[in-house]
């Protein structure tokens, strides 16, 4: 799906609280929007920004998006220097670039006008006029360019001649008041902030407005905001008549899932079948940015995009007398939150939802390589826009608990005087833990690459790797994965020395959790919970004795738990157990000085050294 | 084992190469467009590279130049292993095709995808709506098509035309992919009127003896064919930033057109004295009034004069996206609009300081990422950047007016390999690499009183240790820069301050670490830290390309600690270690006294450039320099 212009740049997700460098600061902004019917609408932008340094990376230059539906009729910038003559440029002097290069076609497209000084400050005024063809996409209204960016305020005006009916979503600012003509909406004073850990929402931090039309047209096309259902219904009239198999392709594809029984055995010969008969290729042309391409012509040609091999796979299932239903979803790893109650049009993916008895399953069908119901970071635990005629509604896709995101490491260390160090990890990974790891398509990598992977995966110091292996992931909806290496430890300089230094945090699995600041503004989002569990066996020779070891940690807090205990079970061994479990959940900063001390203690206790003393 | 025979990089780098004299036509039938078995359909798996996504089967190609107009032919045959294979089917062609003046041709463009139904070979064209094409900017346009019915176990093959007036910019010929290639043979066949010199760059080897091809093999100028088999794929490496100089490749440089006689650059001396001569370049670099235009007077021409004019001239531009290496806006234009390419704002600053009565010069670069320029064939498409050169006393400065760097300093990305300095003498070779470097250098003092145990740490750093964190340190504020010092150096840090007075002073840091030591027996110390290298950056085993650093280093820790009679230590030993030749070293130095240890490690990278064959001996290197780097130091206190 396309995503509509004024595309946000979220650079580095730093630091919060302090006083935050101020790179640009706008001194004027105001954008008015005069809608003329629902197919006529009329963008006017004018505004001023001074750029304060040469950190600024995006108000340094000019960039204006358009399609084919939304035209640039006026645009012209001036560059006031701080010494000299002001420069002055017209639509002419733009540079006009394609906006899309992940598509293999695309109407996006930018006029461009790079305008950088080195001279600070220097000022740039820039005003343009664009008209839309339709209303489907207001722009949202998001004054605060990024985080360094200083507003001292700017204005929106809405002309409503039509006298449409209008609905807003305000984040971080007032909500807009209504006039005669329609509406106004002001900001003032908006400060540069840092992005907080475990927080990239925009909506916490950007003042931000959501313009949705109730009625509104796309190419031509009618449809409705008023309810998730109605605009349900106006997805469902853009794909009704996509479906055009042949009675030929519908009879080969009865063959798809011919021998298997079960419904759930049907859904996963159907999602091989789509595996193995399509590829994913992004398409976006006119309405055909929101419509999936003809059945028949996927089926053909074996290729599409979500919209496309959604549809297409909906297809084949229906054949197979299975209800499917398209599924318009916020795809990206923090992008969960960002599709709020109240229906809007800020989607940018099409999954498809299977009802499957006691439970429902969610296929991703542009990948080639997801276990059949897999849906990773990308799309899980989120809302999303079930099409169904008149029984359209908002759903949540299935969340992975901390049962199902699991890691668990057995690490045998055994400690010769003749043979060194050596040792051997067997490590079971589910879940979000196995997709995250990189390891989830690792027996599909070349030989150079799978030890390159291997290689670049370590956390043990001087471990030189003899033997790894890595298991298919199981094709379940909780796809679990095996790997198993075995290697030794190049012992330098040790010769000699009295003792030896285990660095415990090689051999602990990642805590995934990290607080430098002592003060918290946002919210914290730990979106994909997980267990982890690592035992290390270390055996040692009988004249290696333990001079430093572990106390026994127990922290059993809101936000998880963490155990850690040292056994001495047999002579000339000694085991590690530590347990590791974050909790999904969303944590006021009130709660955030509990939170950091759980992670500090953590941090603080995988950080200990098990030494030696060698006698 | 399996290993070793990936380390085997004879094995891995073979390429066979034939120089055959045969005519262009003779491609073997079933080499031909259309002419696709049901055994290449049937084959299950890449002999030579089992776990190929895909493969190339055939990768042809025939350049031919005649009457002012260059055709590439190309043709190629892709057999698909597995659904990640699938992805090759979309195949994207950009091609110059400027809004205003001539462009390329992309003509007779087909594909076919065949597979196996019912035992039959069926084919599937390409329809006029799997095509696509669009305009990237002013100068480009891309070809997109997408091969329909694509499977596991298809074929696939597509063939098509370019067609080029430009004959000085003739893309050259690729050997070497992400996939494998079972057979590429290169036919060419140029018009008498032309002189091109024809050579290889990569990681090309002979199968034979495993050594590196040599470049210059004297290809025919006219005609010719060159074929090699199995040709393996390269993988993306660490600290190797020119990755497109490693893929085997086949260059074409123009270097006479007989009917004028117009002599184009054959080696570096003609390119240089070819770019003097030029409008958009050489003969800009004369030009007087610059200095008034930024209402200067120079009286002498001094260094410190040199880093005027260059502070000015910085100060008064910042660069464009664009990178050309003629000048579209220069002088007094370039001034008032503010924003130029690169090479505009550099040929101000030459012609300015020329003007100004100093010995400046153009020096053209080859940025990391970017490749390297060859070592004998002067192809001017192998530089993408300039930067002006100094002499003054015999000495050269280089230096950069369109970055942020201080004059005499060039940014990182300049530093990849050699500039060529462009003068009407023919120029000369620059190693600009050469005397830059970064320092850091850690110096704790550390006593223990009572249970408290104390660090004062003073950190310097210098070079381009210094720049960088410069450059941090002002974009991100001193509070903000030091709660990242706190995440890289321990949250416990405190009274942290830090000294920069500007980008070319070093950076001084200080801070106090302080922890109560009451119930710590023994006491467990590690004395380098805070910055100083502790961690091997080279973790593969493997290795196919050599090794590019932007510049030499030293990282020195002097860790002192005093402490009462009450307490007993025991410290490491002394150590040296270097590699050979001496491009790296570290010794770790231990001197004990009453009351007294002190650590000292000193660990240097005099090289920046290591070749493929150190790299085990490198990375043996790093980890003994990390295994000292991570000593400890154990003390026991008397009950």
């Amino acid at each position: 799906m396309k995503n509509f212009q004024l595309i946000l740049i979220i650079s580095a997700l730093n630091f919060n609280v302090w006083a935050t460098n101020k790179n640009s600061e706008t001194v004027f902004d105001h954008t008015e929007i005069t809608i003329h019917s629902v197919d006529e609408v009329i963008y006017e932008r004018n505004y001023t920004v001074t750029i304060l340094n040469k950190f600024e990376e995006d108000l340094n230059k000019v960039i204006v998006y358009y399609d084919k539906g939304n035209i640039i009729k006026e645009l012209k910038a001036e560059v006031i220097p701080l010494q000299g003559k002001t420069k002055k440029y017209k639509k002419k002097d733009f540079e006009d670039w394609s906006a899309d290069f992940s598509s293999v076609a695309s109407d996006d497209r930018v006029l461009y006008l790079s305008v950088n000084q080195n001279n600070y400050p220097y000022t740039l005024k820039v005003s343009y006029l664009i008209e839309y063809k339709g209303s489907m996409f207001f722009p949202r209204w998001i004054p605060q360019r990024n985080r360094h960016h200083h507003v001292k305020e700017a204005s929106l005006k809405i002309n409503n001649l039509d006298g449409i009916n209008l609905r807003f979503e305000h984040f971080n600012m007032n909500p807009p008041k209504k006039d005669s003509n329609g509406y106004t909406a002001f900001v003032n004073f908006v400060e540069p902030f840092e992005f907080e850990y475990y927080n990239q929402n925009g909506l916490d931090y950007f003042p931000t407005l959501y313009i949705i039309a109730e009625n509104f047209s796309l190419y031509g096309n009618n449809g409705s905001f008023k309810s998730w259902q109605s605009y349900g219904e106006f997805q469902e009239l853009l794909n009704q008549n996509s479906n055009n198999l042949s009675e030929q392709q519908i009879a080969e594809l009865k063959k798809v899932a011919s021998g298997q029984a079960t419904v759930l055995e049907k859904i996963k010969a159907v999602y091989d079948y789509l595996q193995d008969n399509s590829r994913y290729v992004s398409v976006q042309l006119g309405v055909g940015g929101w419509q999936p391409q003809k059945a028949a012509f996927t089926h053909e040609k074996k290729y599409g995009d979500c919209k496309a091999l959604s549809y297409y796979t909906q297809s084949i299932l229906k054949v197979l007398d299975i209800d499917a239903y398209y599924t318009i979803i916020k795809a990206g790893k923090h992008d969960y939150h960002s599709i709020s109650e109240k229906p809007n049009p800020y989607f940018n993916h099409v999954i498809l939802t299977v009802p499957v008895k006691k439970d429902t399953i969610w296929l991703e069908c542009t990948s080639q390589t997801n276990p059949c119901g897999y849906l990773s970071t990308f799309t899980s635990d989120r809302p999303a826009l079930l099409v169904n005629g008149k029984n359209s509604e908002l759903i949540y896709t299935k969340k992975y608990t901390e049962e199902e995101n699991t890691l668990f490491t057995n690490s045998q260390i055994n400690i010769t005087d003749t043979e060194g160090i050596q040792v051997h990890i067997n490590r079971t990974l589910s879940g979000i833990q196995l997709s995250e790891s990189g390891l989830m398509h690792y027996n599909r990598l070349t030989a150079i690459e799978k030890k390159n992977q291997i290689d670049d995966l370590k956390t043990i110091k001087n471990f030189n790797i003899n033997h790894f292996e890595v298991t298919d992931p199981t094709n379940e909806i909780v796809p679990k994965a095996q790997v198993n290496i075995k290697g030794e430890i190049s012992n330098w300089f040790k010769s000699k020395s009295s003792r030896l230094f285990i660095n415990l945090e090689e051999y602990f699995s990642e805590a995934e959790l990290e607080f430098s600041k002592t003060e918290r503004e946002k919210p914290v989002y730990i979106q994909y919970p997980f267990t982890k569990i690592d035992t290390i066996h270390i055996q040692h020779p009988a004249n290696y004795v333990v001079e430093a070891g572990l106390k026994e940690i127990n922290l059993d807090t809101p936000f998880g738990s963490y155990h850690v205990q040292q056994l001495e079970n047999d002579t000339n061994q000694l085991s590690v157990i530590r347990k590791l479990v974050l909790l999904k959940g969303k944590y006021m900063p009130k709660e955030y000085k509990a939170l950091k001390a759980f992670a500090d203690e953590i941090e603080k206790n995988d950080q200990k050294k098990l030494v030696f003393k060698i006698e | 084992m399996f290993i070793q025979q990936l380390k085997n990089r004879k094995y891995f780098l073979g390429l066979l190469f034939f120089l055959l004299m045969i005519n262009f036509n003779a491609f073997a039938d079933n080499q031909k467009f259309g002419k696709v078995s049901l055994a290449e359909v049937q084959q299950k798996e890449c002999a030579y590279y089992p776990d190929a996504d895909a493969e190339y089967l055939i990768s042809n190609g025939y350049l031919r130049i005649l009457h002012r107009s260059a055709d590439y032919f190309v043709h190629r045959r892709i057999k698909v292993y597995t659904d990640e294979g699938k992805n090759e089917a979309t195949v994207k062609i950009m091609y110059y095709e400027p809004l205003n003046g001539q462009g390329e041709n992309i003509t007779s463009l087909k594909a076919i995808c065949y597979n196996i139904e019912n035992g039959e070979l069926v084919k599937t064209k390409l329809s006029s709506a799997d095509k696509f094409n669009e305009r990237i900017n002013e100068y480009y346009k891309e070809i997109t098509f997408v091969v329909p019915n694509v499977k596991k176990g298809s074929v696939f093959e597509y063939s098509y035309v370019r067609n080029s007036k430009h004959l000085r910019y003739l893309s050259p010929w690729q050997i070497q992919f992400d996939l494998p290639v079972a057979l590429t043979e290169f036919s060419y066949d140029i018009d008498a009127n032309y002189l091109y010199k024809i050579y290889v760059t990569g990681n090309v080897y002979n199968i034979e003896d495993g050594k590196k091809a040599k470049d210059n093999w004297g290809f025919d100028s006219q005609r010719g064919t060159l074929k090699s088999e199995k040709v393996l794929p390269m993988p993306l490496e660490p600290y190797q930033p020119n990755t497109e100089d490693v893929l085997g490749k086949i260059n074409f440089q123009l270097i006479k057109y007989f009917p004028t006689l117009e002599d184009f650059s054959s080696d570096y001396e003609t390119l240089a004295k070819d770019l003097m001569k030029r409008e958009r370049f050489g003969k800009l670099l004369n030009r007087k009034g610059i200095l008034k235009a930024l209402n200067l007077t120079i009286d002498a021409p001094t260094e410190e004069n040199a880093s005027l004019i260059y502070d000015y001239i910085q100060s008064k531009t910042a660069p464009s996206r664009f990178r050309n290496i003629t000048s579209k806006l220069f002088g007094k234009k370039l001034l008032s609009k503010g924003t130029g390419s690169v090479t505009d704002i550099n040929l101000t600053l030459v012609a300015a300081l020329n003007e100004a009565g100093y010995d400046a010069h153009p020096v053209l670069l080859s940025t990391r990422g970017k490749g390297m320029p060859h070592p004998v064939f002067a192809d001017i498409a192998r530089f993408d950047y300039v930067i002006a050169g100094i002499k003054i006393n015999d000495n050269w400065i280089t230096c950069d007016a369109s970055s942020n760097m201080p004059f005499g300093i060039l940014p990182t990305k300049c530093l990849n390999a050699q500039g060529r300095v462009i003068n009407k003498l023919g120029g000369e070779w620059l190693d600009v690499k050469k005397g830059k470097n970064a320092s850091n250098a850690i110096v704790i003092n550390a006593h223990i009183k009572d249970d408290t145990y104390t660090e004062e740490v003073n950190i310097r750093w210098s070079g381009y240790e210094a720049y960088s964190n410069i450059n941090k340190i002002e974009e991100k504020g001193i509070d903000e820069f030091k709660e990242f010092l706190k995440k890289e150096f321990g949250e416990e840090i405190k009274d942290i301050n830090i000294e920069h007075k500007g980008m070319d002073e070093p950076v001084n840091i200080t801070f106090k670490y302080v922890k109560d030591i009451s119930s710590e027996a023994p006491l467990y110390i590690n004395p380098v830290k805070y910055g100083a290298k502790v961690e091997n950056p080279f973790q593969r085993d493997l290795r196919f390309s050599g090794i590019n650093m932007p510049y030499a280093f030293k990282d020195i820790v002097v860790y002192k600690l005093t402490y009462s009679d009450q307490w007993t230590f025991e410290s490491p030993e002394t150590k040296k270690v270097q590699m050979q030749d001496k491009k790296c070293s570290i010794s770790y130095g231990t001197e004990k006294k009453d009351g007294f240890i002190q650590v000292i490690s000193d660990l240097r990278f005099m090289e920046t450039d290591f070749l493929t064959d150190e790299y085990d001996m490198l990375k043996t290197f790093y980890e003994a320099a990390t295994s000292l780097n991570n000593e400890i130091i154990v003390g026991k206190k008397a009950k």
